[in-house]
């Protein structure tokens, strides 16, 4: 390898250490504390050490090429023969295959590491809430819950030998309390499920169900049918019938707890077929307590279940989840496209997405026409999405009615209040739009591009995401020319001793990467204004124009000092 | 006696910092203008006279002092190419960088007075269908008629319902505000906006704390510039002479690299110095020894010791023609 490459890739890599090693004792002292599990320690700060090593890594690199060129290749070795240029083309190709190299930490690596950093601290603070959560739950004696959060817990922390000890208590506790009662686990799982895809394999079940004098089942069969094929007169005389024989049924061979029994799920199944769900719900849950395991209750209760789901959200899912990690603040205009006049404006206090939903507190929308009157305006202390909308009441687990109902300060007159909120964006983009979300310093080029198409959609302008996207572009060229810039200033004003520099000069080398770092900050301010005003001018493509041909310019004038350079 | 050589380096050396000093407060005050048109987006608008006027004469004085030390700067470097007459040299550049603090201080205060008063202020351009967010309160107006804006949706934190509408906000170019109308108005200073495009020229911590310490600078010079006020001569002279003090700096070792990037460095720390003496915990510190009435000299004392340090320094260095034959062999 030639001389200059070879010195320009010991300094660099010293350089490189030396600076890393200083923002890792940096990094030590802003290490969050108690905020980080003791298992991220190392991960975290040398994360952290990278993400500020990478951010600075251009007036490192210039002080690295200007230490090369001007202390160690200066005055008092043997001087060098032939053009500068010649001599110094081997570090130019070492500049080049660092620039490419720093293309891919500043496009993947950064973003890769910085993520990894935001997960540290996001497993840490879920940690921390598990334990809480689990702590409390022992404390109260409800050691199934405290078994499931414990084990959340662990899952982060898996080492920690005091929680699993916990575990292992609150389990074994858990058995003892458990081994009181009659029914299992099974009990409450569903008796089956309708997986037939033609009517009449469900009328065969309904036939069936009829012979046995089991008239809900019949019914509910025969309903399904029915929904599959609406012409088909068996399935209607049968629903008549079944119905005929719930309202008037033979009850004299049964004893009085039966006919008791029978005349509840008669009742509920009623209540569930006129669409009262949630008394449905209601009495379903009630009997699936008293009669864990009768056949009808096992059935239904998991399918009005299901049905209360598309309505509501079940009150115990929230107390679980929306204290997690997640995004607050968040608030964007659902139809934000100029022209038509109305507008809504949707406000999320706090958004929390977890392996069973994603769940919202404090939303507040409000829709108003192009006059200014106000369309409707609601709000509701909870949520959870679901299919394009969130669900704004929520009921209690065997409630009877919603805990939980949004509140409409104005809705139109006339009008039923709408117990969910359609919006358009997706959890996923929700988690964009909130003072949490992703900067756009650590967002990956690909996440810049997502916001980019994101942020019109919902009321933002894409200014600011653009202006990242090109200094995000801009950097590798900066890079380069930096580079190649700190080659002709370094061998310019090389030194002039004949050994080493004296101690007072050496004590002050690290001024320079300090000034450096200023006049880095400086060169990198003037192109985002030179991109800020173009972006407003003429918009991105123009942008984009303009980055490559000031780039072009200034790696032109470089190369031209450069080659410009004596040997002697 | 000076001989014609020297002569005539002197006066190339009188030229050369004019014209230097010329070409760089042309070159600071345009850029400077020019950003802060564009902060106040309008692009595509050609300023009329009085607010181009305007503009230039705001842009001016914190662009001063920078464009001083520049030209102090460079022409302390190609002293190091004068091979006799350098004291003479180094006290013209005294001089030269002494008046001009004065003169273009006298100059920006006169202009200030006469030119910016003309002129109505700028005003940050906001559009209609753009979420604009702050601190406290966010914000999308539908429709704009000038610097008015009908009806606007706005998102307060901390209010109960937290969303409104107002009929009617208003831009006040003279607050740099937006007056929300309503039963109850509310007042929002856009610098407070966290996404409106002219956040993309605001500068990043290193350049805004250096932007801050010219800025405190400037400021120093901007009460009583006058020619009978010996407070405002004391620091100009006391300014010049810790620039011209930096021609230690400029040949304080024979690693030339080290020597301009310590300069600049230097150059950097005098502006902290503005900063610092007048912050109130030093201000606080420095009461305890020293009066009101002397604290007003506080910065140009501070000044005087740090060019005494570099002179005493200098005694430390080796004689310049040695320097001189070491670096560049001549």
């Amino acid at each position: 390898m030639d001389k200059s490459a070879r010195l320009l890739i010991v300094t660099s890599l010293g350089v490189y250490l030396l600076s890393f090693a200083v923002f890792a004792v940096y990094s030590l002292q802003q290490f969050p504390g108690e905020g980080i599990l003791d298992q991220f320690y190392v991960n975290w700060v040398l994360a952290n050490a990278f993400g500020q090593f990478v951010d600075r890594l251009i007036p490192i690199q210039a002080f690295a090429v200007a230490l090369a060129f001007s202390l160690f290749a200066g005055h008092g070795t043997r001087q060098p023969r032939g053009r500068f240029f010649d001599l110094v083309r081997p570090a130019l190709i070492v500049v080049l295959v660092s620039g490419f190299v720093y293309t891919l930490v500043v496009g993947f690596a950064e973003p890769a590491v910085a993520d990894a950093r935001q997960q540290m601290e996001y497993r840490s603070e879920l940690a921390r809430d598990l334990l809480n959560a689990g702590n409390e739950a022992y404390e109260q004696q409800d050691w199934n819950r405290a078994v499931t959060e414990y084990q959340g817990y662990l899952a982060i922390d898996s080492e920690n030998a005091e929680i699993e000890d916990r575990l292992a208590e609150a389990r074994r506790r858990g058995d003892e309390s458990d081994s009181g009662r009659e029914a299992t686990e099974e009990d409450f799982s569903p008796g089956y499920q309708v997986t037939e895809q033609d009517a009449e394999s469900l009328m065969e079940r309904a036939r069936e169900a009829m012979s046995e004098e089991d008239y809900i089942s019949a019914h509910y069969w025969a309903r399904i049918a029915l929904d599959l094929d609406p012409e088909r007169p068996e399935a209607q005389r049968m629903v008549q019938r079944a119905r005929e024989q719930m309202a008037s049924p033979d009850l004299s061979d049964l004893d009085e707890r039966e006919v008791q029994l029978f005349e509840q799920k008669r009742e509920a199944y009623t209540a569930w077929r006129n669409d009262e769900l949630f008394r449905a719900y209601n009495m379903f849950s009630e009997l699936a307590e008293e009669y864990p395991r009768d056949r009808d209750v096992r059935r239904y209760l998991p399918e009005v279940e299901n049905a209360v789901r598309n309505v509501a959200f079940l009150t115990d899912e929230i107390g679980r989840t929306i204290h997690r990690p997640g995004t607050t603040d968040i608030l964007f205009m659902d139809d934000a496209e100029v022209g038509s006049g109305e507008r809504t404006i949707v406000a999320i206090d706090r958004l929390v997405t977890t392996g069973t939903g994603t769940y919202a507190r404090g939303i507040e929308a409000m829709e108003i026409g192009a006059d200014g009157e106000t369309l409707f305006h609601v709000q509701a202390p909870y949520g959870k999405f679901r299919e394009g909308r969130f669900l704004l009441q929520g009921i209690d687990p065997g409630g009877r009615e919603p805990s939980y109902r949004p509140n409409y300060l104005v809705r139109p007159e006339g009008e039923q209040p709408l117990p969910a909120l359609e919006v358009e964006p997706s959890p996923q983009d929700l988690h964009m739009l909130g003072d949490s979300g992703p900067s756009f310093e650590s967002a990956s080029v690909e996440d810049l591009l997502v916001m980019a198409d994101l942020y019109p959609q919902v009321g933002y302008s894409d200014y600011t995401v653009h202006l990242a996207l090109g200094m995000r572009l801009l950097l590798p060229f900066s890079f380069i020319i930096v580079s190649f810039f700190s080659i002709s200033i370094g061998w310019t004003w090389r030194k002039r001793y004949i050994s080493r520099p004296p101690l007072p000069v050496i004590v002050l080398i690290p001024v320079i990467p300090v000034v450096l770092a200023v006049v880095a900050a400086l060169y990198h301010y003037l192109h985002r204004v030179i991109i800020g005003t173009v972006l407003l001018a003429g918009g991105f493509p123009l942008a984009l124009v303009v980055i490559i041909v000031v780039q072009a310019v200034l790696l032109f004038v470089a190369l031209a000092v450069l080659a410009g350079q004596s040997a002697s | 006696m000076l001989r014609f050589a020297e002569v005539k380096h002197i006066v190339r050396l009188f030229v050369r910092f004019v014209l230097l000093l010329a070409a760089f407060l042309v070159l600071f005050v345009a850029a400077t203008a020019a950003v802060r048109w564009v902060t106040f987006h309008q692009l595509g608008n050609a300023p009329p006279g009085s607010a181009l006027a305007s503009l230039l004469v705001q842009a001016g004085r914190p662009t001063i002092l920078p464009a001083i030390i520049v030209t102090t700067l460079v022409t302390l470097f190609s002293l190091l190419r004068f091979s006799a007459g350098r004291a003479f040299a180094l006290l013209l550049t005294f001089l030269l960088t002494g008046l001009s603090i004065t003169f273009t201080m006298i100059g920006a205060d006169y202009l200030e007075h006469v030119v910016s008063p003309v002129s109505a202020p700028l005003g940050r351009r906001l559009d209609p269908n753009i979420l604009y967010r702050a601190d406290n309160i966010d914000f999308y107006a539908l429709d704009r008629d000038g610097a008015v804006f009908e009806p606007v949706l706005v998102h307060e934190t901390g209010r109960d319902p937290a969303l409104s509408v107002f009929q009617q906000a208003e831009q006040d170019r003279d607050s740099g505000s937006l007056l929300f109308r309503g039963a109850t108005d509310r007042q929002l200073g856009l610098d407070a906006v966290e996404n409106g495009y002219w956040k993309a020229f605001e500068a990043p911590q290193h350049v805004e704390q250096l932007f801050r310490d010219i800025s405190v600078a400037a400021s120093s010079f901007d009460e009583n510039a006058r020619l009978d006020n010996i407070d405002f001569l004391l620091l100009s002279g006391s300014l010049a002479l810790v620039l011209t003090s930096l021609w230690v700096v400029v040949r304080l070792s024979r690693w030339p690299l080290f020597n301009i990037i310590l300069s600049l460095g230097m150059a950097r720390a005098v502006f902290a110095t503005f900063y610092v003496i007048q912050s109130p915990s030093v201000r606080d510190f420095l009461g305890i020894v020293l009066s009101n009435q002397e604290m007003e000299y506080a910065l140009p004392g501070a000044f005087v010791t740090l060019s005494v340090l570099l002179l005493l320094v200098s005694v430390l260095l080796p004689p310049f023609h040695h320097w001189k034959r070491e670096v560049s062999g001549g």
